[in-house]
């Protein structure tokens, strides 16, 4: 496996120039755009003509792996006062003896929707219920692993949802009817096993 | 450079740990072998399964002397896409996107 060094020099593809391009390695600071996750002291390949990183080396990819699986950010969402009340009931009917925070259920939830496609389907089928609809005047904003938003993202296209916002909705329309309303008694039992590791 | 010979550069190149990745701002969703979201060793899996009909190559854009080739290979139940050129200055095959597809 060949190691790069800083300052050597070689030259390749510039994906800003789209030409060949004479390149340095240097150790720079990576910057991945939505999410923002910034990376520094990464070694690349950077463009002599334009300054921008032209190539990865594979040895720094574990570096840029560690740094996006650790990042979190801030999801933020506007929903209608009562779905905000299901949250904290969720959180409050899952209590045994410290009950878990609210951003921990919704953590759990995201997870839930991202790894199981029926769950995506469900909640997109949430879309038409009454109990979504509502003036969107409570912002919810919770960290959540990096990762995490990504994996929504294509979770909710691969469904056809169209916002972060209507995840969140439909999830917590989903929860009210599965976990109080207590239909599914396996989702309610795994989030209370899950719960009592995390919090 | 055809197909057979693009994916046995390629499988060399993950089985080594020897090959670069594009620079560009969204690794983390167009890029997964960049950001470490798939090993090689799944991207090198998945690239054997490939076929003939699941590739294409052409000329880069906006420098022709690279040769850009595309795989669309089919990996737990999912249809991804590959894209790689290999660089003759640094020696290294450098994969531009890899991901699951969102159209084909």
């Amino acid at each position: 496996m060949k190691i790069w060094k800083e300052g050597e020099a070689s030259s390749t593809l510039c994906p800003n120039c789209e030409r060949r391009r004479a390149v340095v390695f240097q150790r720079r600071t990576v910057e991945l755009k939505d999410p923002d996750i910034s990376i520094p002291d990464v070694l690349a390949a950077v463009c002599s003509e334009c300054d921008t990183i032209a190539l990865i080396p594979a040895q720094s990819t574990p570096r840029l792996g560690m740094a996006v699986k650790q990042a979190t950010v801030t999801l933020n969402a506007r929903i209608p006062g009562h779905l905000e009340d299901v949250l904290l009931l969720l959180a409050k009917t899952l209590a045994s003896t410290s009950p878990p925070s609210a951003p921990a259920v919704l953590r759990f939830l995201l997870s839930e929707f991202v790894s199981n496609p029926l769950v995506a389907k469900r909640v997109k089928e949430r879309a038409g219920d009454e109990l979504v609809n509502g003036r969107a005047d409570h912002e919810l904003s919770v960290r959540i692993p990096a990762l995490l938003l990504i994996e929504m993202d294509e979770a909710a296209a691969k469904v056809g949802i169209p916002s972060r916002t209507a995840v969140v909705k439909g999830l917590l329309a989903l929860a009210k009817e599965d976990i109080l309303d207590g239909r599914d008694e396996v989702l309610g039992n795994t989030m209370r096993r899950v719960l009592a590791a995390v919090t | 450079m055809g197909f057979g010979d693009a994916r046995a550069g390629l499988v060399e190149a993950l089985r080594d740990e020897e090959f670069g990745a594009w620079g560009r701002a969204d690794a983390h969703r167009k890029n997964w072998l960049e950001s470490r979201r798939i090993s090689a060793e799944e991207v090198r899996a998945m690239l054997l399964r490939c076929n003939g009909r699941e590739h294409r190559e052409s000329a880069h854009h906006g420098d022709a002397s690279f040769l850009v080739h595309e795989f669309f290979p089919e990996w737990n139940g999912e249809r991804w896409y590959v894209k790689a050129f290999f660089d003759t200055a640094t020696s290294v095959w450098v994969f531009m996107s890899v991901h699951p597809s969102e159209g084909r």
